[in-house]
């Protein structure tokens, strides 16, 4: 049985044991008539997912961690709200929340006290459409751990919230779903952080909601081991003055795809996507971006920068979409790739589609080697030939993992960094 | 200190260098002046090392070692220190992170422990006093949206922070004003000592009239075709290098 088939069996098996309250029956008719995104699909034309298709995934899998375990991974320790979600199951138990504010939600989005809320249903699927996208459609019929989290009018999360998804289940496919609402003027912090071990499919969905003059810092960091799939998409939907500042750092797994969206849905919006991607030996790295400018006087500033290494091969797609009524727009993208070795491949694809006159927009994309005048320079002044390669690719890494501003995460993805140059 | 023997050199099979000899020692400087084209930079980039430069012939002893031998980091290490006719620039790393790098790496070699901060930054306070360089610029990226007179500053800050045996200007004066020109050739004046020596490249003899050498070299088509003293330097002010250029083909 192929894996579509297999996981619409699934469906029928599991359907009575899932949550109520979302639109599951047509999540999975969506995904029985789209199926997992083909080839000639121009959003996924350079992106093989045979590794995955070709793999038998179920979706039913057990979850056991202890504190012990969970305690290992340095993020668990640090001074934030965290949240533990393994093998696809919300841990409560071993979650970690500080908050007090009545003004903020922050738990199970599947609880039945959230997913049957006013604010999920005026938000959950409205802004990751099911019936766009085979494994958006997937998510969405078998999700059943994932984070809501609720800012309410003026509220501020004072400690960052750490989203902290360990899967270690063999040829098993999670499903995690995020919601996260910011009110007017609301402010919160939150990363999702990944670690994979084993054979697995994490496919995760994030929708996010910010309204006027909210601001939002949000990361995703990826760590996963070299057997592991992630598929993700984080779609954003922003209103008049609020701020996105999305940091994407990605260096494991054997394949990874991330599309982000932002629709720029109100004036004085501000819009940053920064990425930086690592990969080595047999990775695949896939980053797909759009800033959708529908309302004018907005501005978005992407920038993008990858490190290539053995026959590591990675994607960057951004597309910046200027709408009729989106005059006034700002929107500036730049996407670097550095190619360590002649079996590296990096495939960059900027596009610009605008149906407005008067904007200012940019985009640049550059691939290529280090710079060999700038080694000489370090070397000229006694630095050694690989600690100088070492120095120019962290600076490079840096100019987009600084932009992290959450300090504890910051210092521990630079410290990483540095481990990961030096091996 | 360093000793060069009919060094001949070529770039992508190109002959540059045709037989250069100079003797350079303690406490002097020498000025090698030429026109364009004459092989002065390339001269600068074999004896520091720069991949591409091939010395096809004669030798380079760099107190009595054998400096071709060595790697661009090991003649630095060693005290040979360049200033870039045109430095680099380096976004996302600083240049107070640079110079650490590099004097830590310098004194790793000696075996020497790393310095520590308060001696790191005290150093750091001096030398930028020295060429008049705001130690604001040290915390922004190297050379990174520098004045072409700032990054020529930051080449003599980065030498006077290094403290090398031998320094070679390279074309140092070219683009600077008069007054940053004199703050220049005065943290060059107030590095100069009985131990070290450097090799002043110019096209002009402007700079010498401030960084005064004791030996001034003509170079011309690969060769050093005169030598003298800075009167020399005098003549070719006035008199421009189309007599040394009859002179050769007499």
């Amino acid at each position: 049985m192929d894996l579509k088939s297999k996981l619409i069996s699934e469906y029928k098996e599991l359907e009575k044991t899932l949550t109520p309250g979302i639109a599951r029956d047509e999540a999975i008719a969506a995904f029985e008539s789209v199926g997992f995104p083909a080839k000639k699909n121009e959003e996924w034309r350079f992106t093989n997912i045979a590794p995955i298709t070709n793999g038998s995934f179920t979706v039913r899998m057990d979850s056991a961690i202890s504190r012990k375990e969970i305690e290992k991974y340095k993020e668990y320790n640090f001074d934030a709200n965290v949240i533990v979600i393994h093998n696809g199951h919300y841990n409560g138990e071993l979650s970690k929340i500080h908050n007090t504010d009545s003004k903020i939600i922050i738990g199970n989005l599947f609880d039945a006290k959230n997913i049957k809320s006013a604010a999920v249903k005026n938000h959950y699927g409205k802004s990751a459409l099911a019936a766009a996208d085979g494994f958006t459609a997937l998510n969405a019929s078998f999700s059943e751990a994932g984070v809501f989290v609720l800012v309410k009018k003026n509220a501020r999360l004072e400690k960052p919230l750490i989203i902290l998804n360990i899967t270690d289940s063999n040829d098993t496919m999670s499903n995690t779903r995020n919601l996260i609402i910011l009110e007017n003027n609301a402010y919160a912090d939150v990363s999702e952080v990944y670690y994979s071990e084993n054979k697995n499919v994490s496919n995760c969905v994030t929708e996010i909601f910010l309204s006027e003059n909210s601001e939002l810092h949000h990361n995703k960091i990826q760590n996963d081991g070299i057997e592991s799939f992630h598929v993700g998409t984080t779609s954003v939907h922003q209103e008049k003055s609020s701020r996105l500042y999305s940091n994407v750092i990605s260096w494991g797994g054997a394949f990874i795809r991330n599309t982000l969206n932002s629709l720029i849905d109100g004036e004085g919006i501000d819009c940053y996507f920064r990425g930086f991607y690592l990969a080595k030996e047999n990775q695949f790295i896939d980053n797909h971006t759009l800033a959708d400018h529908a309302k004018p006087a907005s501005h978005s500033n992407e920038l993008y920068r990858g490190i290539i290494d053995a026959n590591g091969s990675t994607v960057f797609n951004g597309k910046i979409m200027v709408r009729k009524d989106a005059q006034k727009t700002n929107a500036y993208q730049t996407n670097n790739n550095i190619l360590l070795s002649d079996d590296a491949s990096a495939n960059a694809k900027p596009q610009l589609e605008i149906f407005a006159d008067d904007v200012k927009c940019s985009h640049g994309a550059t691939t290529g080697q280090i710079n060999e005048d700038e080694i000489f320079y370090l070397r000229a002044r006694g630095i050694g030939e690989s600690e100088a390669r070492k120095m120019l690719l962290s600076a490079y890494a840096r100019e987009v993992i600084d932009e992290i501003s959450f300090g504890q995460m910051r210092e521990l993805v630079s410290a990483r960094l540095e481990e990961k140059l030096s091996s | 200190m360093l000793s060069i023997k009919n060094l001949k050199a070529k770039i992508e099979n190109k002959e540059i260098l045709n037989g250069i000899n100079l003797e350079v020692k303690p406490g002097e400087v020498h000025a090698i002046m030429g026109p364009n084209g004459s092989g002065k930079s390339t001269l600068a980039s074999v004896l520091t090392g720069k991949e591409g430069y091939e010395a096809t012939a004669g030798e380079v002893l760099y107190n009595g070692q054998n400096l071709l031998e060595l790697s661009a980091e090991d003649r630095a290490r060693e005290g040979i220190f360049l200033a870039f006719q045109y430095p680099v620039e380096i976004p996302g790393v600083t240049t107070t992170n640079f110079m650490k790098t590099a004097l830590n790496e310098i004194r790793k070699s000696k075996g020497q422990d790393p310095m520590t901060a308060g001696e790191f930054l005290k150093r750091l306070k001096d030398k930028a006093a020295l060429v008049e360089l705001d130690p604001e610029l040290a915390k922004r990226y190297v050379n990174v949206g520098f004045s072409g007179g700032e990054k020529k500053r930051n080449e003599i800050f980065q030498m006077a922070m290094l403290e090398p045996k031998l320094g070679i200007l390279d074309e140092t004066d070219s683009g600077l004003d008069i007054d940053a020109l004199k703050i220049v050739a005065n943290g060059v004046n107030k590095l100069r000592n009985k131990d070290n020596a450097f090799i002043v490249i110019t096209h002009y003899q402007r700079l010498l009239d401030y960084i005064v050498p004791d030996f001034v070299h003509v170079l011309y088509k690969g060769k050093i075709v005169k030598s003298g003293t800075k009167e020399l330097a005098l003549q070719l002010e006035d008199e421009g290098y189309d007599w040394i250029k009859e002179e050769v083909v007499s």
